[in-house]
């Protein structure tokens, strides 16, 4: 091996980039993992919601970046995903061009693998090969000869099994070799009708005045007619006239623009595999009997109903623990800090009510994150995932999603945070935007304590237990019934993104690696934390503040006051004033209340509570809901402690407190027409509800969409659900008034 | 008349002949080794009748009717 100094790189500017190239489902990041460790940097690609994971691979003296490109069938460049590997492989949009592609292919598959390898000669970049999965093609009777295989492509081939770590040695001397001493893939042969027919775009793009076409970028255009090559010109005329005339000239020599680069592709790879690949008989597959089972009509249905059941219960039930646990971790370290700055209020209040209870507001979802994608790394890893989808995808083909929609919609039912982060696994973008629109509508577990509350108050009581789990059923189906023709509608007329084709590649069942699970669930759970949580302790701490201030100290007096002429009518001066010397007594406690009360509703936010209560008139809110429903914007189950701080009960209230319930049954109109009236009538109670079902009431989906899409996609989630929401409250509470 | 892969039994196998040439998604789905010449076998539907899984060349590929409207078979053994 070269010294350091010897292997001085020629002109070339900072470490060498390396870039792992191959289809989905090879053991590419497997192989990223295991040659990077945890020296990972995961980024997104400027622009677009694609995730750029790179590494440090330090070898023979050198430090390379290692970059691990999303995994791709072919160059077709429509989804960002391949779009991402099409501008990185052709240094475009500011993208460093790599010095070395690692291509890792399936050695079960090769001939399939190869298309992509035979593509991207066409870049001249120097390349070699790892043959990855050796082990399941020894299984499956393939032999291959490996430095046949070297000898005909050109460049060096190293068997490796990624999930065993074999071959990583030889895999790295050989890409620190090939830093000193390329090679480069021999291109392939076109024929003339096709090089004319690049040759014919090339001169018409440079004409048309936009950036000069490759030869590489050429093949593209002429093969993909959605290309992404061809967005940039702004004469869409003048493309599809040069395509017109390239097509013909193709179809003129008896070749089918459609498939001619595909056939061209295997005539070639089937030329060069002759004596490389053989294969012992038919080959035995693994997954023929597993998937006469699993994907069975009847069996395979319960089974996926088993297995979904298992990673929904996970969710909803068993990450229950570990949340209370952070739930305790947050309130404890409250405790612990609040006596400490008891004569600062305001620094303690947004130390231990802003800061404290944001950071374990974001923490509280880690467990269902980490459990998600537990599930999600080994359903994946066994194969599992790509069969679910099969079975499922027809209950959402219709409205623009597809079966891999099924996973982040029902854990979305838990939570949306690791739903959308759960969209990942949806690579048609068009599929994943829709679903990430569609996954807040899921009535999630925080709404839950809402309808309890409202149905253990008010319906419970009238209708009986039947009526009301009937209800609290149905309350969980408002937002998918709405969900799924709302994304018809978006697909229909709105999305003008290209709808792919939803195929599926059924991968052999394979045995997953702990460690392969555990990456996934510490990359995700990393990523929650550092991203998005940051944005929604910031949220956190806003809210805090906006109920907080002004806080004049004149509140205060008046609400002691009032409080002590209301105590004098029942009380002698005298238990007054002795209990008032004991914090711990009744009227003690209901003073703090009321002053508390009396602060929420001299806030900010409680303030605009009763600056927008008209908005909300039209659904029967009076403004104690409407500062309520705005305060739980942040996170919709804040409202229940709201609506105990605000009924001068304090915030310690849960949705099963009787107090809470006898209250809110009691409340009645103060002024306006319906004074008098009761304000929690059957129409407002549902209404209420349904708003809570529809509306973007959590800060951290909203944070979480911005991250997975952008703040636009996020914003518009968020004004198109509350609309939504007000409109359904509005149109339950005046459909009522008519009877 | 021509047949396409979305009208295959379970069970049948053809050989591909065609795929519309007009169509946007040709191009993808040549690549993922729907090229004449190749044999293709309908192996089970999805219990709502869509996708359809077919083995193509050792391995096996759901793909919607859509889909597989688009590719045309010929020589068909059902």
């Amino acid at each position: 091996m070269n010294a350091p100094s010897e292997a001085a790189p020629k002109k070339r500017q900072g470490r060498p980039l390396v870039a792992l190239v191959g289809n989905p489902n090879t053991g590419k990041s497997t192989l990223f993992n295991r040659l990077t460790g945890l020296r990972q940097h995961i980024a997104n690609y400027p622009g677009i919601t694609v995730e750029k994971k790179s590494g440090l691979l330090r070898a023979g003296g050198i430090e390379m970046d290692l970059l691990d490109l999303p995994g791709c069938y072919s160059l077709t460049a429509v989804s960002n995903d391949e779009r991402v590997v099409m501008d990185v492989l052709g240094g475009r949009r500011g993208l460093q061009k790599p010095d070395l592609l690692v291509f890792v292919l399936d050695a079960t598959n090769l001939k399939r693998n190869l298309l992509l390898v035979s593509q991207c000669a066409e870049l001249g970049i120097p390349a070699l090969i790892a043959l990855n999965q050796c082990d399941a093609a020894k299984r499956n009777g393939i032999r291959i000869d490996v430095d046949l295989l070297a000898k005909r492509l050109g460049v060096p081939v190293v068997e490796t099994i990624a999930t065993r770590g074999n071959g990583l040695a030889e895999l790295t001397q050989a890409i620190v070799s090939a830093i000193d001493a390329p090679s480069a893939l021999p291109k392939i042969h076109w024929p003339d009708c096709i090089t004319q027919g690049c040759g014919l775009l090339r001169a018409g793009f440079q004409g048309a005045g936009s950036s000069d076409l490759s030869q590489a970028e050429a093949l593209r255009v002429l093969f993909d007619s959605d290309s992404v090559f061809t967005c940039g010109v702004s004469d869409k005329a003048c493309v599809k006239r040069l395509l017109d005339t390239a097509h013909r000239e193709i179809r003129e020599s008896g070749l089918n623009p459609g498939s001619a680069e595909a056939v061209i592709h295997y005539r070639h790879l089937e030329a060069l595999l002759a004596g490389v690949v053989e294969a012992s008989g038919p080959i035995a597959r693994s997954h023929d009997s597993i998937d006469a089972l699993l994907l069975n009509r009847v069996w395979g249905t319960l089974i996926f109903l088993g297995v979904m059941y298992v990673v929904f219960q996970s969710l909803y039930s068993w990450a229950g623990p570990l949340m209370d646990l952070i739930d305790a971790g947050t309130s404890a370290t409250q405790d612990m800090i609040r006596p400490l700055l008891s004569a600062t209020p305001a620094l303690q209040s947004l130390l231990c009510d802003g800061i404290i209870a944001g950071v374990g507001g974001v923490l509280i979802f880690l467990p269902q994150i980490l459990i998600l994608f537990f599930f999600i790394a080994l359903l994946e890893d066994t194969g599992y995932m790509a069969r679910a989808a099969f079975l499922v995808d027809k209950l959402f083909s219709w409205c623009g999603l597809n079966g891999r929609s099924f996973v982040p919609l029902l854990s979305s039912y838990a939570c949306a945070i690791p739903g959308v982060m759960a969209t990942r696994t949806l690579s048609d973008p068009k599929a994943r935007l829709t679903t990430i629109l569609m996954a807040p509508f899921m009535s999630c577990s925080a709404r839950l304590p809402v309808y309890i509350l409202l149905i253990g108050t008010f319906i419970e009581p009238l209708y009986g237990p039947l009526v009301a789990g009937a209800v609290l059923f149905a309350m969980h189906f408002v937002g998918l019934a709405l969900a799924l023709p709302l994304a018809w509608v978006l697909n229909r007329f709105f999305l003008k993104i290209k709808t792919q084709p939803f195929i599926l590649e059924m991968p052999d069942y394979r045995v997953p690696t702990l460690r392969n699970i555990f990456h996934r669930m510490w990359e995700r759970g990393r990523e929650f934390v550092l991203r998005a949580g940051t944005v929604i302790l910031a949220f956190s701490i806003l809210i805090w503040s906006l109920l907080y201030f002004p806080r004049d100290p004149e509140v205060k007096e008046k609400a002691t006051q009032s409080f002590l002429a209301e105590a004098a009518v029942n009380h002698t001066t005298a238990d007054i004033q002795s209990a008032l010397e004991n914090p711990e007594s009744e009227i003690s406690t209901a003073l703090a209340h009321h002053i508390d009360s009396a602060y929420i509703e001299q806030s900010y936010l409680g303030r605009f509570g009763k600056a927008v209560q008209p908005v909300f008139d039209p659904a029967g809110f009076d403004w104690k809901i409407t500062v309520g429903v705005l305060s739980s914007f942040p996170a919709r189950e804040v409202i229940i402690a709201t609506m105990g701080i605000i009924y001068n009960l304090g915030a310690d209230v849960d949705e099963g407190s009787d107090d809470l319930r006898s209250v809110l049954q009691k409340e009645k109109w103060t002024s306006g027409p319906r004074e008098g009236q009761p304000v929690y009538t059957l129409p407002v109670v549902l209404g209420i509800m349904v708003f809570f079902a529809l509306c973007m009431q959590c800060g951290a989906t909203v944070a979480i969409i911005a991250r997975e899409l952008n703040w636009r996609w996020a914003a518009f989630s968020f004004f198109g659900m509350t609309a939504l929401a007000w409109v359904s409250a509005v149109l339950i509470y005046q459909i009522s008034r008519l009877w | 008349m021509k047949r396409t892969l979305d009208t295959l039994k379970v069970g049948s196998r053809a050989e591909i002949e065609d795929i519309a040439s007009d169509c946007d998604r040709a191009n993808r789905m040549a690549t993922l080794g729907f090229i004449p010449g190749r044999m293709v076998k309908v192996t089970r539907f999805a219990p709502l009748g869509d996708p359809i899984s077919v083995e193509l060349d050792g391995q096996e590929i759901s793909l919607r009717r859509a889909e597989a409207r688009i590719i045309q078979v010929k020589n068909i053994a059902e």
